[in-house]
């Protein structure tokens, strides 16, 4: 009550306490995004940018059966990798919460996961090139077990290198927040679901999936963003034939085209913020962090 | 159902690596009775509960229930049912979620396992709750949910884990008379880990008192309150003081005639054979205890008032016998206030022979939780 007293400067203290996240946001999401926005309605003739109103760019975009073929190939790379990555996240942080039990093991074994992080993405990603090559490691072994007479050549330079290169690097995003989920729960709840006479595959689909969704959910948004927003896997582990909404997007930027980047980067935007809110859809995120 | 509830633990040993948490024990608890299990922390007795349970193995040994050896049956096959400690409900779930668990999958189809759910909670009066989650219930209200989740399986035995511990006071004396209504009502045995005395001699037809892994004494509540077995026993069940004395003989009506500190002679009726010279042990009821004007020095004790305790019914006095424990009296409060105690004055106590209860086990211990 003392502090209604002072009048203005009360009002004004919630306003200042959100005041740095919310300068921070408008300086570097709100401004760019704004940015981009507004260079998608301009025109430009591939040398120079006219600031003049045009829905030229987003007509092109969407009467053009390339924009479908990109997104059509983006999106299932998109959900390969996380069925994939689902799998192996949830098996090795069930492995890591309930198979090992002391939490010294479990934060070592965790540890070890994150080593292929400590060198950067490129170098994780060039290193397949020599395993499954024409001449590479994998070839030359099952040849010299005579499982195959030829090389096989769908291992690199194609989508399923582009794929394996993705789960390799976006593994990790699913381990930990699964882990940190599933570390949650109390052992008494799956002696008590046993207790009640559920059977282990019981117990997986009661108890522990559900409980570990929040972790899914989080895992699903970083793997599903960083799938949508590469360009750099898809060109190299493709050989350059398979083409990502980005990496389309950088030849167009290459090429000057400026605005019909942007309105392709738009049209990313919306169609990740999509996925994102249907993950969101399925699993409450804000009100299951909130617990 | 009282011969299929009926429990037999045959030497049932649990190592965990060198310690043995339950050493070699047998316990027979009745069929349809209520069985209070108390120690210190680090008795055993939690351990005891879950190999009931089925939650851990018994290193060797067997247990039976109904006179079917289950000792490494199932759990959730062998008739019981465990309410934790901390109830783990299910926090995805709702209540009736909740409380319909064990039907769900056992494939008891949605409608008739929700309608039967349903009707448990109303049972422990939680029936309009029933689509809330469990974080949205209070402490007493979570534990009727862990009650109702319990006996929808229909046991033969209910196992409780300290199920009291997280209540405040009122709401614990509440559930204590719930609990034992239902155990009448359904006639189950109910086995209930507790740390808490009262609780046991309130609860229990038949009280077992562990310390180290070993039953120290297995008898009814009267009896352990009584004729506690041990040292240990006495001191842990409280509201008896142990003293101690050298056999120097037998008078006419065949007591043992214990000499203890400061000279004073003790006649016990022994319950065991005692040899002259050997140490001996023995209780005293608190309550049982006189004032006396003079030291007699004949089942009497003196020392200085160090600390009285205004307890309702009763006070509480402490004396300082120069002894290793405190010697405390609990005097009627009319007979006390007809003639204060101070602090510091000294006191003369005196009781009756017939008062004096030879403590035959050896476990001296003061029945404070081990520091593990």
């Amino acid at each position: 009550m003392s502090g209604r007293s002072s009048g203005g400067g009360t009002r004004l203290v919630p306003y200042l306490q959100v005041a740095p996240l919310a300068l921070f946001t408008i300086a570097f999401v709100g401004i760019p995004i704004m940015t981009l926005l507004a260079l998608s309605f301009w025109q430009t003739d591939g040398i120079s940018i006219y600031r003049e109103f045009t829905l030229e760019n987003y007509r092109e975009l969407f009467t053009s059966g390339l924009t479908y073929r990109l997104f059509y190939t983006t999106i299932k790379f998109a959900l390969i990798t996380l069925v994939a990555t689902t799998i192996i996240g949830f098996t090795c942080s069930y492995f890591l919460v309930f198979h090992v039990r002391s939490l010294k093991w479990q934060i070592a074994l965790l540890l070890v996961c994150t080593i292929p992080f400590w060198t950067s993405n490129v170098i994780r990603m060039i290193s397949w090139i020599p395993f499954l090559g024409r001449e590479g490691l994998f070839n030359r072994a099952i040849m010299s077990m005579g499982l195959t007479s030829e090389p096989l050549d769908f291992l690199l330079y194609s989508q399923f290198s582009v794929v394996l290169t993705y789960i390799h690097l976006y593994t990790l995003f699913m381990i930990v927040p699964i882990f940190n989920s599933m570390a949650k729960i109390n052992p008494n709840i799956i002696e008590a679901a046993r207790d009640a006479g559920a059977s282990g595959w019981q117990i997986l689909t009661t108890i522990i999936i559900p409980l570990s969704r929040t972790g899914i959910a989080l895992g699903a948004i970083f793997v599903v963003t960083l799938v949508m927003g590469d360009f750099f896997v898809a060109r190299v582990m493709s050989g350059g034939q398979a083409a990502s909404v980005v990496s389309a997007m950088k030849n167009q930027i290459d090429n000057l085209f400026y605005p019909q980047a942007a309105a392709m980067a738009i049209l990313l935007i919306v169609v990740v913020a999509l996925l994102v809110s249907a993950i969101l859809r399925v699993v409450d995120i804000r009100s299951e962090l909130a617990k | 159902m009282s011969e299929q509830s009926r429990i037999d633990i045959r030497s049932v040993t649990k190592a965990f690596g060198a310690v043995k948490a339950v050493n070699n024990v047998d316990l027979t608890i009745d069929g349809g009775s209520y069985c209070c299990m108390i120690g210190p922390s680090g008795c055993g007795k939690t351990t005891l509960l879950r190999m009931i349970a089925g939650h851990e193995q018994p290193t060797s040994g067997t247990i039976r229930i109904g006179g079917e050896d289950v000792t490494h049956a199932r759990t959730g096959s062998r008739g019981t049912a465990l309410m934790f400690q901390n109830y783990a409900l299910f926090p995805h779930l709702t209540l009736t979620d909740n409380v319909a668990f064990s039907l769900r999958v056992k494939g008891v189809a949605g409608d008739d396992r929700r309608r039967q759910a349903k009707e448990m909670l109303d049972r422990v009066q939680l029936g309009h709750l029933a689509d809330r989650l469990p974080s949205e219930l209070s402490g007493g209200q979570q534990q009727r949910v862990a009650l109702a989740r319990a006996l929808i399986t229909n046991p033969k035995v209910l196992l409780l884990d300290e199920p009291l511990s997280a209540l405040d006071e009122f709401l614990r004396l509440r559930m204590r008379v719930e609990l034992k209504r239902l155990q009448n009502e359904l006639g189950i045995t109910f086995i209930h880990v507790t740390h808490t005395q009262p609780e046991a001699i309130a609860l229990a037809d038949q009280v077992v008192v562990m310390d180290h892994g070993l039953i120290e004494q297995a008898a009814s509540p009267r009896d352990i309150y009584n004729h506690p077995h041990s040292p240990y026993v006495a001191r842990f069940m409280g509201g008896q003081n142990v003293l101690s004395g050298t056999v120097t003989g037998r008078d006419t009506e065949g007591r043992a005639t214990v000499e203890g500190s400061g000279g004073i002679r003790y006649d016990v009726a022994t319950e065991a054979a005692v040899e002259t010279g050997q140490e001996l042990r023995f209780s005293v009821r608190r309550d049982h205890i006189r004032r006396a004007e003079a030291a007699s020095g004949h089942n009497s004790l003196s020392g200085t008032a160090i600390n009285i305790e205004y307890q309702g019914t009763f006070v509480k006095v402490a004396l300082d016998t120069g002894l290793r424990e405190e010697f405390i009296i609990y005097m009627q409060d009319d007979a006390y206030f007809a003639r204060p105690i101070e602090v510091g004055e000294t006191v003369h106590a005196e009781w009756d022979a017939a008062q004096n209860h030879h403590l035959i086990g050896l476990n001296n211990s003061t029945g404070n939780p081990h520091e593990d």
